[in-house]
């Protein structure tokens, strides 16, 4: 399982990311609360190249390479292939930022941040919920439609 | 440069207490009215605002909104504001005023003053969820002199359908969107004046192509993809007036489609130059037919205007199969404004007067009616069925249902939602997967409305509702006007 | 299958995910010399440093190891016996085995010198029991002297810093963590740790160790010490693999599926010697990552796969004193050199032929991964773009081939918005 993004219809607003951070750390989607008394860290950011934009987010990558190189085992793969981080267990040592082809990974002081799929929240990932132009979509392994 | 004299148009507030300064006003105002400096001081050029209020809906907290700027001309009943911002506009420029969408003045709406009847323990009412209601609509010749082979139809399972508006006018994310909706609902959707992509052929069972004065991408493939072939004469935003897409909105995707050249204004004349009279009108009906072997209805589409029964008369004699009659309310990509706002007559009128004149005449048989320009909901669908349609085009409401915020700029081609505009940045804001859901859903829930307020009449299948001027009464209306109509009065 | 894995380091833990990728039934023995479980060996810097406690130092949970089915044996091998196919373990057990990987890691160096090993005030840094060790010897105020200034130099000197020792960093190179920077940013790290307070003395060496009084260096200075770390560099633990007769240089010598020169024995982790994919030289590159990957590819192989492992590419990333330290590539290979330097963001490239070699990135780490990704493609890329990007290096400024190339992923499984 993964968000996929498409660029053709990434409208490169940012909304994937705002909800995203206002969905995370407690802040349960309250985007006012989050931005005006909190530090809302967003779990994935928009790459912007030339006229295209798309929302670089946890591909969930089979046989991950952030997952083999995590020095704590803070990043285990799941059942469904999806790439978690204990952050409890996790030290910031940066190695999983360096592997990443995608520069997915986000530095954290206490603990990096990455895309956890919203596995918290009830239905699609806030991301997904929150694209206005279906930009966003959540697929499953092998799913192509 | 001179004073300018006006005020903006539109105030944009901020609500600093819910901005997060994040930034979705800026990157979505193609008219670059939201700015942040590099301190993150926020600050606003309202001059450029258009109202489309692209960045209040996708604002996240919704800190802002966006209002008619609220220092106003000093009160004044006769001259309106937007006769004096018109003046200045016109002081600065020298220019004719160019405008988008439809008519947005207070002309009398017939619409709003018809009543539909009801059942009531003399004639029993029909629920739609336990009887069947039959919405569909063939259009075409029906007259039984007519060999069958000769009169092809077009089956339509909602009397409703997606009027023309060309690729270059709208984006192709537009024209895709409303295919696809057309596909699922099982009606058609109108190429307009600019040819057939090619991405779009594999809808061609549901796709209506036009030929018109400037016969851009007309050729016999274009013909073929299509199933039905509409001669435009006039559209109800601008009759007797042609068509002009700028030059700056024709991309090499556009060129290609209409086959002329890339950047160059694409002009449609104001009249066909090969059609001068009903007989030259007949001539080319009867190319289209031969070209398309008689196996597409052929459809003319005109302005309602002051003469117009003796004119759809004189189409149906041209042998035409379909008549498409647009309001004076019919929208447009760019249009002068004064001609929008003072040219034509009101669909409703238009459209009692033909289907009565092609009664008396007895040639109501030979051509179907399509209502078209302004219909804004299902009763007015119902309203215009019963006043004489087969069918409506819907255009405005359409685009609405894809976001369309009727700012009518389209014809600057920075159309903040995406639709009336050819640059990939912006019609990229359409995704047709999306549109084409949306177009769908507004069908879907018409079709629900149309069944109810049938079976509330006692009527289960739309062709008992054609001309059925029984079923509604007029209220405030003068008795001229009801007759005109053919309705009588609320209580008669 | 009988499966046995002698060490129970990262390798291992990757050998039983590997094994169990192919095999669930067959029984495993993994022969723990530690006898401390699956832990993270980096994690023991932070454990020096009081960040992390023992019950979070655990790289696999302890019930991994039952929930796959593994015996772990906490005795440490003494020999193998590859014709009869046994492991004879210290307490004198016997363990027989089908296959067997060898995952024994690598041990710190310890220098000739003087007075090294007459001194208990000289401790390494290698193993949880080293750290807890050193633990009860830290005293606040105090002086340590840090001998070498590698990884485990750095986090060592940086974790005793931070319980409140005077740290004292003795380099023989010319400059600081000579494996992994450069001289510039060597020096805009030195800058960093002298500005903490770490002292940091380069191009000498420690000749004498002079019980509680400190250390002697080659241009005769004294320095007091009340604790010296040995932390110059480690090596493999060969003895057993040399004894049974196995090929050996620096390291254990094993082909691309990670098999020793005896069929039954496959080696994975610190101990091998492998390629370097950049250079194309065998080298020892005792990471962990690759330690990970090595120990499940084996593991693989060892239950039946023919999966081949080209090598590795030298990358770490360190944190220090709250500086973020990111290399990766080969210093040898010479190349056009591109800066980019913003307060104390640093990164630069060595690029060979329009190809990236090396990069160096201080307290930028997220545009690594992209770049290590792009050193292991050896993408070509015209000079121009990297011109572009080190202007203002940022995933937004990545050559446009390279989001194309890891795109077609993406692509792949995007679909058309022709139906509803």
């Amino acid at each position: 399982m993964k968000v996929v993004s498409y660029s053709e219809y990434c409208l490169g607003c940012g909304l994937c990311r705002i909800h995203c951070a206002a969905g995370h750390d407690g802040y349960n989607g309250n985007i006012l609360k989050a931005y005006k008394r909190g530090t809302p860290r967003p779990r994935a950011d928009l790459i912007f190249h030339q006229d295209q934009s798309w929302l670089n987010t946890c591909q969930h990558c089979p046989d991950a390479p952030c997952v083999n190189a995590c020095i704590t085992g803070a990043l285990q793969q799941y059942d469904r292939g999806v790439v978690y981080i204990d952050e409890e267990i996790c030290v910031s040592c940066y190695t999983c930022i360096m592997v990443c082809p995608y520069g997915h990974i986000f530095p954290g002081e206490q603990a990096v941040l990455k895309c956890d799929l919203c596995r918290e929240r009830p239905g699609q990932p806030a991301c997904v919920a929150a694209c206005p132009n279906g930009a966003l979509r959540l697929v499953n392994e092998g799913e192509t439609a | 440069m001179t004073m300018k004299m006006l005020t903006p148009a539109f105030a944009v507030q901020r609500d600093t207490e819910r901005c997060i300064g994040c930034g979705v006003c800026i990157n979505q105002c193609i008219n670059e009215v939201h700015h942040m400096d590099e301190d993150g001081w926020m600050w606003v050029d309202e001059d450029r605002c258009v109202g489309c209020q692209r960045c209040g809906v996708l604002c996240p907290t919704h800190a802002l909104s966006i209002t008619e700027f609220p220092m106003q001309f000093r009160g004044n009943q006769y001259w309106s504001p937007s006769h004096i911002r018109e003046i200045y506009a016109q002081a600065q420029t020298g220019g004719v005023l160019l405008t988008g969408m439809g008519n947005p003045r207070r002309y009398r709406c017939y619409f709003d003053h018809l009543l539909l009847n009801a059942s009531q323990v003399t004639n029993p009412s029909i629920d739609p969820l336990r009887e069947p209601m039959e919405l569909t609509t063939y259009l075409g010749n029906k007259d039984v002199e007519v060999p069958d082979r000769e009169k092809p139809q077009l089956k339509l399972k909602v009397p409703v359908m997606f009027a023309a508006m060309s690729y270059g006018a709208v984006s192709l994310n537009v024209q895709n969107s409303l295919a696809m909706a057309a596909r699922e609902a099982g009606t058609m959707w109108n190429t307009g004046e600019g040819g057939l992509h090619a991405d779009l052929r594999e809808f061609a069972p549901h796709t209506i192509v036009q030929v018109a004065s400037g016969r851009f991408g007309v050729n016999p493939d274009y013909l073929g993809a299509a199933a039905a072939v509409e001669i435009k004469i006039g559209q109800g935003a601008k009759p007797g007036i042609g068509g002009h897409l700028p030059g700056e909105k024709v991309t090499p995707d556009v060129a290609r489609t209409r086959m002329i050249p890339t950047w160059s204004d694409a002009i449609s004349p104001a009249p066909h130059h090969d059609i001068y009279s009903i007989e030259d009108l007949a001539q080319l009906v009867e190319t289209l037919k031969v070209a398309t072997r008689y196996t597409k209805p052929i459809s003319v589409k005109v302005a309602a205007v002051h003469n117009i029964a003796a004119i759809a008369s004189g189409i149906v004699r041209a042998g035409a199969d379909i008549v498409v009659i647009d309001g004076f309310r019919g929208a447009t990509g760019a249009a002068p404004l004064r001609i929008r706002d003072n040219t034509g007559i009101p669909i409703e009128v238009a459209l009692a007067q033909v289907h009565q004149r092609l009664l008396d005449e007895g040639i109501r048989q030979r051509a179907s009616l399509v209502a078209s320009g302004g219909i804004r909901s299902s009763a007015d669908v119902i309203k215009a069925i019963i006043l004489g349609a087969d069918a409506v085009y819907i255009g405005t409401a359409a685009l609405i249902a894809l976001g369309c915020h009727m700012c009518q700029c389209c014809f600057t081609g920075r159309c903040n939602w995406g639709i009336a505009t050819t640059d990939a940045r912006l019609s990229k804001r359409l995704n047709p997967r999306l549109g084409a859901e949306m177009a769908a859903n507004l069908l879907q829930a018409w079709a629900h409305e149309i069944k109810e307020m049938m079976g509330g009449m006692g009527i289960n299948s739309v062709d008992s509702l054609r001309g059925n001027r029984l079923m509604l009464r007029g209220v405030g209306l003068e008795r001229h006007e009801l007759e005109l109509l053919g309705v009588l009065a609320a209580g008669e | 299958m009988k499966y046995v894995i002698i060490g129970n380091g990262i390798a291992a833990a990757g050998a039983v995910e590997g094994i169990r990728s192919r095999d669930r039934e067959s029984p495993i023995a993994i022969i723990d010399g530690e006898q401390r479980g699956s832990y993270s060996r980096p994690l023991i810097t932070y454990y020096l440093a009081g960040k992390r406690k023992a019950e979070q130092m655990h790289y696999r949970p302890p019930a991994f190891f039952h929930q796959q089915g593994v015996t772990v044996i906490p005795d440490r091998a003494v020999k193998i016996d590859n014709q009869t196919r046994q492991v004879i373990l210290q307490s004198g057990l016997v363990v027989g085995y089908d296959r067997l990987l060898l995952a024994t890691g690598a041990s710190p160096i310890i220098p000739e010198i003087p007075g090294i090993r007459q001194n208990g005030c000289v401790k390494t840094l290698y193993t949880w029991q080293d750290a807890e060790q050193l633990d009860l010897l830290v005293t606040p105020g105090q002086r340590a002297v840090v001998m070498g200034s590698g990884l485990i130099g750095i986090k060592a000197a940086e974790a005793l810093y931070q319980r409140g020792m005077q740290v004292t960093i003795i380099e023989k190179q010319t400059q600081i963590l000579p494996r992994l920077l450069s001289r510039t940013s060597a020096e805009l790290v030195k800058e960093h740790l002298q500005d903490k307070g770490i002292e940091i003395i380069t191009g000498q060496e420690v000749t004498r160790i002079n019980g509680d009084n400190g250390v002697e260096l080659a241009d005769g200075r004294r320095l007091t010490a009340q604790l010296v770390i040995v932390a110059i560099g480690t090596r493999p633990n060969l003895s057993l693999a040399a004894d049974c007769g196995l090929a050996v240089n620096q390291g254990v010598l094993v082909d691309s599926h990670l098999r020793t020169s005896d069929a039954n024995i496959f080696a994975a982790g610190d101990v091998i010697e492998t390629n370097d994919i950049l250079t194309g030289y065998p080298a020892v590159m005792a990471l962990l990552p690759l330690a990970h990957r090595e120990g499940f590819l084996a593991g693989q192989n060892m239950a039946g796969a023919a999966c081949s492992y080209p090598g590795g590419l030298l990358i770490n990333s360190v944190h220090v004193l709250g500086m973020n330290i990111i290399g990766a590539g080969s210093p040898q290979i010479p190349g056009q050199t591109w800066l980019w330097q913003q307060g104390n963001h640093y990164l630069e490239l060595v690029t060979e032929s329009g190809r990236l070699v090396r990069y160096i990135a201080l307290n930028m780490p997220q545009v690594t991964g992209p770049l290590t990704s792009l050193i292991e493609k050896q993408m070509e890329i015209q000079d121009s773009l990297w011109q572009e990007f080190i202007s203002q290096p940022g995933l937004n400024r990545l050559p446009p081939m390279y989001w194309e190339a890891i795109k077609e992923v993406a692509d792949n499984d995007s679909y058309r918005c022709r139906a509803i």
